[in-house]
């Protein structure tokens, strides 16, 4: 029973009285951090791969749609060949006759995408013309018409028609 | 009075059952202490296992990512990724869907202004500028058909009761009308010009 043990001077016995709480905290505290840090983590990555699924289906579908309507961006040459293969295979179906078809050099980019541009110049008769504009509608590539020119050749009732074209397709900007 | 500042219960006794008490109260708090101490690391070393579970099905989360995903840095970057590759193909894709409906229905447009043109008149020209939205065409009137019904006028008329026409030209104004002698026929060439349906102020 020797008092003395605690109360040889005030600090030892604070020291007495703090010792086992600051011990208490110093044990427990960093553990129950470290416990809800990792269940954090854990929490906020089984979300995430959670939420990765629907966000992979959804960028495979875009992915899959841009791909049927806009070229890639190293595929311009190749989209432009398709392109132009689409406007000989339409016309040679519709009876209209392309008398020249040139790609332009320059292109130009708006919103996202490379726009290259594909001037068409053709002739024949009228019903032929609207028979190969419908079949340029087919899915495939975006050509967009920008301008368009239709002169009649003759006098009725010849309904022989010249017309220009420009059309612009889109390649995806890198 | 003048102070001395001497300390005059320096040598006074604690009584010795206050002695014990104080003691003893010590004791019992140190008691207690040690005990919460006891249970507290307990719940320490539970949480500290739990914890490194908890890390462990995180590792078998990530090994088992990076094995479907041999090429992606990281969950995270990978969802970040994700979702920015998404909102970019869903902006492009509204851009798309924008310039397809504002890309003029050219055949239909031709197939319905020559379906509505009576008979001795026909398309003179036809020109479309996507950029102002704006069709001008010229139609030519043969011989006699030049000086009937329906003329310019007439042909307005037409235009706006026609669905067909409309759904794709509107505001249909005629900008003139001039003689054109071919041989010894005498034709007249009527000038009209419309907007895109849908686009303009």
């Amino acid at each position: 029973m020797d008092l003395g043990r605690f109360e040889r001077s005030r600090v030892r016995f604070w020291i007495w009285i703090a010792a086992p709480l600051v011990l208490i905290v110093v044990a427990c505290l960093p553990s129950w951090r470290c416990l809800e840090r990792s269940r954090r983590q854990l929490v906020q990555r089984t979300a995430l791969v959670a939420a990765m699924v629907p966000l992979e289906e959804r960028l495979g579908m875009t992915e899959a749609v841009l791909k049927k309507i806009v070229a890639d961006p190293d595929r311009g040459a190749e989209a432009v060949d398709q392109v132009t293969r689409r406007l000989n295979h339409s016309a040679q179906l519709s009876g209209f006759v392309i008398r020249a078809l040139n790609v332009e050099k320059a292109s130009s980019a708006t919103e996202g995408f490379r726009v290259l541009r594909i001037a068409v110049v053709g002739q024949g008769a009228l019903p032929a013309l609207i028979r190969w504009l419908s079949e340029l509608q087919a899915p495939g590539l975006l050509l967009r018409m920008e301008a368009a020119k239709v002169t009649a050749l003759s006098l009725p009732p010849d309904d022989t028609v010249a017309a220009e074209f420009t059309f612009a397709i889109y390649v995806r900007s890198p | 009075m003048p102070e001395f500042g001497i300390n005059l219960i320096r040598d006074r006794v604690i009584p010795r059952a206050r002695r014990q008490a104080r003691y003893w109260a010590m004791v019992g708090y140190l008691g207690i202490a040690g005990a919460t101490l006891a249970v507290s690391l307990a719940f320490a070393t539970s949480w500290v296992t739990r914890a490194l579970v908890v890390r462990d099905d995180l590792e078998r989360l990530e090994r088992e990512f990076a094995a479907d995903h041999p090429d992606q840095p990281g969950i995270e970057d990978h969802a970040a990724w994700l979702e920015r590759s998404v909102s970019v193909n869903v902006e492009r894709l509204k851009t798309l869907d924008r310039l397809a409906a504002d890309t003029p229905p050219t055949a239909r447009l031709i197939y319905d202004l020559v379906l509505t043109l009576p008979a001795g008149v026909t398309l003179r020209q036809l020109v479309i500028d996507t950029s102002e939205q704006v069709v001008t065409f010229e139609l030519l009137a043969t011989g006699a058909r030049a000086e009937t019904e329906p003329g310019p006028s007439e042909m307005l008329a037409q235009w706006k009761r026609n669905t067909a026409l409309s759904a794709h030209l509107v505001r249909i104004t005629h900008l003139g009308s001039t003689r054109q002698s071919n041989g010894e026929r005498n034709d007249a060439v009527w000038r009209f010009s419309g907007q895109l349906a849908g686009k303009g102020p």
